[in-house]
């Protein structure tokens, strides 16, 4: 058993990495590139029924995942509790990843609107993933609400900016005792990396892969990047300093001349 | 009333049929032009309301009511 294995909603989860299916060129990379990822829990929208595509999502995935629903594109409250439920319903799972975005040209969560949503969505029972922007005291909130899983963006969605503001990143991780995963942003794996050594649970990503010139090696390189960095941070990251400090003894050296 | 062309509104478009006032169950199968089983992986909503399964079969549709009919899709 991996001691360092995630429990969300009482569920244990060996990867740190939730993909999302969205923008791959073809359902064919998107399995090899969700297989390689070592993902096992994958987002998905909820959108009008399209008679020409007969075949059925899911039926086009072929590695069994634990699913996570979102409400991309909502932006009021009505929208978002009718789109979850229908979520809901369709996929028989209580989670939802509550997505509120409050404008079509930088995507930014309200935080507002999502705060009020996570209200009634927690009274009809959801586990919310709430994707956040990235103030500490909306995180702590969300946290405070009961969201099973805080998700800040480190920049917005599909601009692959990665993190723009790693100082709020640290208040959040110093503040937030549960669960928060970095959603939204991620453009390298060094992105991925570095919030892993900052202490956050996970990461969740899709555009960073998906529009990647090779999907498949993007996704390999994100899953080590997210073990790496999850390594680095349980392996006690070093204090920095601005001083030099030499890992060589001079004792023994030979003399100075 | 029958031979009427009746409308609703289903998935934002007006869908014309024969059905007058139909249980919700024969609207969708009319609609999609399969038989809807409650296992099919859709979700139904009548004026932005969910309707559970298990009351497609008993929910009545009335002329011009916004019906949502919805399925898992590619998201991030």
């Amino acid at each position: 058993m991996n001691s360092d294995s995630l429990i969300i909603d009482g569920n244990r989860f060996k990867s740190r990495l939730i993909m999302g299916t969205a923008l791959f060129p073809n359902v064919n990379v998107l399995n090899k590139s969700l297989g390689i990822s070592g993902a096992e829990i994958i987002t998905l929208a909820i959108r009008r029924l399209n008679l020409t595509i007969r075949n059925n999502f899911l039926d086009q995935i072929h590695k069994k995942y634990t699913i996570l629903p979102n409400t991309a594109g909502c932006f009021t409250k009505k929208e978002a509790v009718l789109t979850a439920e229908l979520a809901r319903e369709t996929l028989e799972t209580n989670w939802i990843k509550l997505e509120l975005i409050s404008d079509k040209e930088m995507l930014l969560p309200d935080p507002i609107e999502l705060y009020e949503t996570c209200k009634v969505l927690l009274k009809k029972k959801f586990k919310i993933f709430a994707y956040c922007s990235d103030d500490p005291i909306l995180c702590k909130r969300l946290e405070d609400l009961g969201c099973e899983v805080v998700m800040p963006l480190v920049s917005p969605i599909g601009s692959g900016l990665g993190i723009r503001n790693e100082h709020n990143l640290e208040i959040i991780r110093k503040m937030c005792s549960g669960k928060v995963f970095v959603d939204a942003g991620i453009g390298r794996p060094s992105d991925a990396s570095k919030v892993m050594e900052m202490g956050f649970d996970g990461v969740l990503l899709n555009s960073s892969v998906a529009r990647s010139f090779d999907p498949i090696k993007m996704s390999e390189a994100m899953k080590l990047a997210v073990v790496s960095g999850r390594i680095g941070y349980n392996s006690g990251l070093i204090e920095k300093s601005k001083l030099a400090s030499n890992s060589t003894t001079f004792k023994g050296k030979i003399s100075n001349f | 009333m029958n031979e009427l062309v009746n409308i609703y509104i289903i998935n934002g478009k007006k869908f014309e049929c024969n059905l007058y006032e139909p249980r919700l169950t024969e609207l969708i199968e009319k609609f999609l032009n399969v038989d809807v089983d409650t296992n099919s992986m859709i979700a139904i909503a009548v004026n932005n309301e969910l309707i559970q399964r298990s009351k497609w079969n008993k929910t009545i549709v009335k002329l011009n009511d916004k019906i949502e009919i919805v399925a898992p899709f590619f998201g991030g």
